[in-house]
């Protein structure tokens, strides 16, 4: 027995000896990696791991310099390995979280970041790989909260606000998105997407004078930039220069003649009422590219105000072979079909187009006017008060829009009151408007009534998640 | 003999391409010359200063020449005491000018005038006047002196409410043999409250323009019903006018859209179905203008409807309408089936090829008199601040002339015509007429922030013509409301006799029929507002004729 015994005393090395030439091996590799001698840096930590295997630091170490060498699997091992030596170390569920991030596997980057996150609520990265993460899986109002707390945390995180902008713009607050994305563009001038983000996002808000400026630039920097100048051509089209966009789109047919290209040369022509030319450049496009359902379309609009329908219903349809829900081509189809008279045809296309586009009210009116063609008076009656109603929303919600823009003009003006009634008008007229009830809040909390304005901030974040309730 | 050969068939050929009219621009030259000032020139901040004005041909002093009525506006700013821009009347000399008896003929008002319609509401034998306001709308009442006064008050027009009357037109909707007033009211416009470009919630092509009418209250149109004794009655509930499914009202004609010889009425409204009130026959209208198919686009959408032109464009016998619509819309061609259904031919009339202008004032008139109805278009657009966008149709635009080609189809024949169509021009309310009695119809167009325009149309055609003044006795005295069919050879035609028409404006009250070849008008048959249906026959061409009712042959309408 007691040689054995002396056997396994010999083979066992004392614990704490081992664990200081571990860290010893452990100290070398940092020293190696922050001289840039990876594959040293690799070995050293390696060595500290075969000393002490659940060395937590030394697995996320050797799993960073795995990543900077390229060798991603590894890493994402080295770094399982050390979040599951040390569950609260926040390198190791960062490091992997962000990697798992960058190799494209966002469901399970999730939960790492939010342990992460749960650790040091106060680290502006970890934060973005958790908004980023969020965003990516469509939970866009989660992933907002994150990222905004990410630039709040470090404002000088470029890409943090291009994401933000991005999500907001997703969300519908243009107006936000344009901040966030001007505000990425800006620390970091170089980022084409931030720049091409900012063009469209300016776009979408009707600013279409710094939309064009900023896509100029960004096309003056990098001409071979077809997506820049597409974007640059739809900037011109919004702003009304139809000949600027025209002449882009021109050059980027010369230089790419690609679908997209001839497709938006088509429409901006098409304004421009040269049908022939329009016409030409479209059927370019769908030959290009047989799977875009845009060109065919167009075409089809472009057939029907030359009255050539039979050809515009032959476009249309294979408009909707390449997209089946393609509601506007579903609702013109329907409408050709009318004028030649098939009208089950053209009801069929209707309530298609209703099925694809629930608040289309000319669909509705439309099928109505079908239905009565057709003898069927209770099925018109109700399709014709459908397009009704949707219109009288649609009225409702501009009307709303205007109410809240005197409701703030008087609040400014000190006239509570009036501001009041202008302001419950506007939630009379839009109750799904988050601004409307947001304003009415402010306006609330001014008076000092503070249980209602509470009940309208909370239905303000509920029709848009991305509002902040400012303190009182 | 290859080259002469040669150059007398381009010759033939450019002679073919040559149209047998043209215009001529003569508003300086005939004296029509007071500027029509109307809101900013460079920039507006509430769409009350978009609208600009009408005009009227009025036969105000009853010789049998048209005068021309053009209504004037103001600015925000306002003027001083006396120098405020005011309505012009101008009488015509006969000689191809006019001279401006504003000062003395009492129609001399200020502020935010709107259009002009013309009727005899007291069956005088004189024709008065209706203006619509930003404001008040006022009816004049002709004196016969060369005086218009002011018979507002005392006719219980007074309206307490500030409403935005625009389109009007004079009509008998009760066939009581007195006519009625028909007011369009656009929006219900408050400029405390109204928001403001700055607000950034109002923009055209990215930038700011003023707001509306979408998201501000609508107006609701108005009837008035002539009770005899020089005052009228608010019958607008009763006769279910302000049922109407669409409001934003602005380009008002009178019509008998069911050929039932009973008048109705079209409103073109704006960012809104249109409205077409049938006459029920028993003091009510009903708006069936949607289940008519006249209210929407060919695929089913609201419009900016502005101006509205009437006529059988088509010959059948029907009263067919052409909307004027907004940039990047185009203008809309209602063919009038006769069944009580319109059938929208905007792409198959081949009206569909322009949507870059903005469209005004319009009419239906016979160009070249060969029978067919052709179309004047009077465009430009709505927001000075389209200087800042550069595009090929900016603030001031060309007009749009289509020619009939007889098949349903009208041809842009605009750039062959060249100028002064051509020219660019901020035009907006455009009255139909023959000023100078030639047999020709003239234009006479209200442009914003600038003189007016007369564009006389010169006539090559060689065709002949027939415009008949038509007067009622038991009818209304002005007639509005009569329905005349002429048979003149080949060419069978109807035309009417309408109140209002064009955008805000008033047209010729005569009918006028182009003849062809035709020397005479083997038969004119009248059906008169309230019903009689009479005959003239072999009517010679060439000239204006005056039928009296009561004066004719007893006929069955065909």
């Amino acid at each position: 027995m007691a040689p054995l015994l002396i056997l396994l005393l010999a083979a066992t090395p004392a614990p704490a000896g081992l664990a200081a030439r571990a860290r010893g091996h452990y100290e070398t590799g940092l020293r190696e990696e922050k001289a840039g001698a990876l594959q040293a840096a690799e070995a050293a930590y390696r060595e500290a791991l075969r000393l002490a295997p659940r060395m937590a630091r030394a697995h996320d170490r050797l799993g960073f310099v795995l990543g900077q060498l390229g060798r991603t699997q590894e890493a994402l091992d080295a770094f399982r390995r050390a979040a599951e030596a040390d569950p609260k170390l926040f390198d190791a569920q960062y490091h992997l979280g962000a990697t798992l991030w960058w190799a494209g596997d966002s469901t399970s980057a999730l939960i790492p970041l939010r342990k992460a996150v749960a650790l040091d609520p106060r680290h502006a990265e970890a934060r973005y790989y958790l908004g980023v993460c969020l965003k990516s899986q469509g939970q866009l109002g989660a992933g907002v909260v994150e990222l905004r707390e990410a630039v709040r945390l470090n404002p000088r995180i470029p890409l943090a606000h291009l994401h933000l902008g991005l999500a907001l713009q997703q969300m519908g607050d243009i107006a936000g998105a344009v901040d966030s994305l001007r505000r990425a563009a800006e620390l970091d001038p170089q980022s084409r997407d931030a720049r091409n983000s900012l063009g469209v996002a300016l776009m979408l808000k009707g600013d279409a004078d710094e939309a064009i400026a900023t896509l100029r630039s960004l096309v003056a920097d990098d001409p071979a930039d077809a997506e820049a100048q597409q974007n640059l051509g739809s900037a011109l089209l919004q702003k009304g220069d139809l000949e600027g966009a025209v002449g882009v789109y021109r050059s980027l047919v010369a230089e790419r003649p690609d679908a997209l290209a001839y497709y938006n040369l088509g429409l901006a022509l098409k304004q421009r009422d040269d049908f022939p030319a329009s016409e030409k450049a479209l059927r370019q496009a769908m030959t290009l590219d047989e799977t875009l359902p845009d060109p065919p379309y167009t075409l089809g609009v472009v057939l029907w105000q030359t009255n050539r329908l039979d050809e515009a219903a032959e476009a249309l349809r294979v408009a909707i072979e390449r997209k089946p829900d393609y509601a506007e081509a579903h609702y013109l189809l329907g409408t050709i079909l009318r004028s030649n008279g098939d009208l089950a045809g053209a009801a069929e296309e209707f309530r298609q187009t209703i099925r694809d586009q629930p608040g289309s009210a000319e669909a509705y009116l439309s099928l109505g006017q079908v239905l009565k063609r057709q003898g069927d008076p209770e099925g018109a009656a109700s399709a014709l008060a459908e397009a009704e109603r949707i219109n009288k929303k649609k009225i409702d919600t501009q009307a709303a829009t205007f109410a809240i823009d005197l409701g703030k003009r008087r609040l400014a003006a000190s006239d509570l009151a009036g501001a009041l009634e202008s302001l419950r008008e506007a939630v009379r007229l839009a109750p799904e408007m988050a601004d409307a009830h947001y304003q009415l809040g402010l306006a609330l909390r001014r008076q000092g009534t503070r249980k209602e304005a509470q009940t309208h901030f909370a239905a303000a974040q509920r029709l848009a998640p991305w509002l902040l309730i400012p303190p009182e | 003999m290859l080259a002469v050969a040669a150059v007398a068939i381009a010759v033939a050929e450019a002679e073919e391409d040559r149209l047998p009219y043209s215009f001529s621009e003569v508003a300086q030259g005939a004296g029509i010359t007071a500027r029509t000032v109307f809101g900013g020139a460079e920039s507006n901040r509430y769409l009350l200063e978009t609208t600009g004005c009408g005009a009227a041909f009025i036969d105000a002093d009853g010789d049998g020449w048209l005068d021309a009525f053009l209504v004037n506006g103001t600015t925000l700013e306002g003027f001083p005491r006396g120098q405020e821009p005011v309505n012009h009347l101008y009488r015509n000399r006969r000689d191809g000018t006019f001279e401006d008896v504003t000062a003395s003929s009492g129609l001399g008002a200020s502020g935010w005038g709107q259009g002009a319609c013309v009727g005899d509401y007291d069956n005088d034998g004189r024709e008065d006047l209706y203006v619509t306001s930003y404001g008040q709308n006022r009816l004049y009442h002709n004196r016969g002196d060369g005086r218009f006064e002011d018979a507002t008050a005392r006719a219980g027009l007074l309206d307490p409410r500030t409403r935005w009357g625009t389109g009007c037109a004079f009509l008998d909707y009760d066939r009581d043999g007195k006519l009625d007033v028909f007011a369009a009211n656009y929006i219900d416009l408050d400029l405390k409250t109204a928001p403001v470009p700055e607000s950034g919630l109002c923009r055209y092509k990215g930038i700011a323009v003023a707001c509306g009418p979408p998201g501000l209250t609508g107006g609701k149109n108005v009837l008035y019903r002539n009770r005899g004794d020089g005052t009228f009655e608010d019958v607008s509930e009763r006769a279910g006018i302000t049922k109407a499914r669409g409001t934003y009202g602005l380009g008002v004609s009178t019509f008998d859209f069911d050929a039932d010889g009973w008048v109705d009425v079209y409103v073109a409204n704006d960012s809104n179905p249109s409205t077409l009130y049938r006459n029920n026959r028993d003091g009510s209208f009903t708006d069936v203008g949607i289940e008519a198919g006249c209210a929407f686009s060919l695929d089913g959408k609201n419009q900016a409807g502005m101006g509205v032109g009437i006529g059988d464009y088509d010959r059948n016998g029907t009263f067919d309408i052409f909307k004027t619509n907004f940039a990047g819309d185009t203008s809309t061609l209602y063919v009038n089936n006769g069944d009580g259904s319109c059938e929208d031919r905007t792409y198959a009339g081949g009206v569909g090829t322009n949507t870059r202008w903005l469209g005004w004032g319009a009419g239906f008139v016979d160009l070249d008199n060969d029978g067919w109805l052709d179309v004047f278009l009077t465009n430009g657009h709505v927001y000075p601040e389209v200087w800042k966008l550069p595009t090929e149709a900016a603030y001031k635009q060309r007009k749009v002339i289509y020619r009939n080609l007889r098949d349903g189809r009208l041809e842009d024949v605009t750039e062959r015509l060249g100028a002064p169509v051509t020219d660019a021009r901020a035009g907006r309310g455009s009255a139909f007429g023959d000023y100078d009695n030639d047999g020709d119809v003239d234009v006479l167009v209200n442009n914003v922030n600038d003189a007016p325009d007369l564009y006389r149309l010169d006539n090559r055609s060689g065709h002949h013509w027939l415009t008949v003044k038509l007067v009622g006795t038991v009818s209304n005295r002005s007639a509005i409301g009569a329905r005349v069919r002429s048979s003149a050879g080949a060419i069978t035609q109807v035309e009417e006799v309408r109140g209002g028409g064009s955008y805000i404006s008033q047209n010729d009250l005569r009918v006028h029929f182009g003849l062809g070849g035709a020397t005479k008008a083997e038969r004119l048959e009248v059906r008169w507002p309230n019903g009689l249906v009479e005959e003239w026959r072999d009517v010679a061409a060439d000239r204006i004729v005056t039928l009296t009712e009561g004066t004719g042959t007893r006929a069955r309408a065909e």
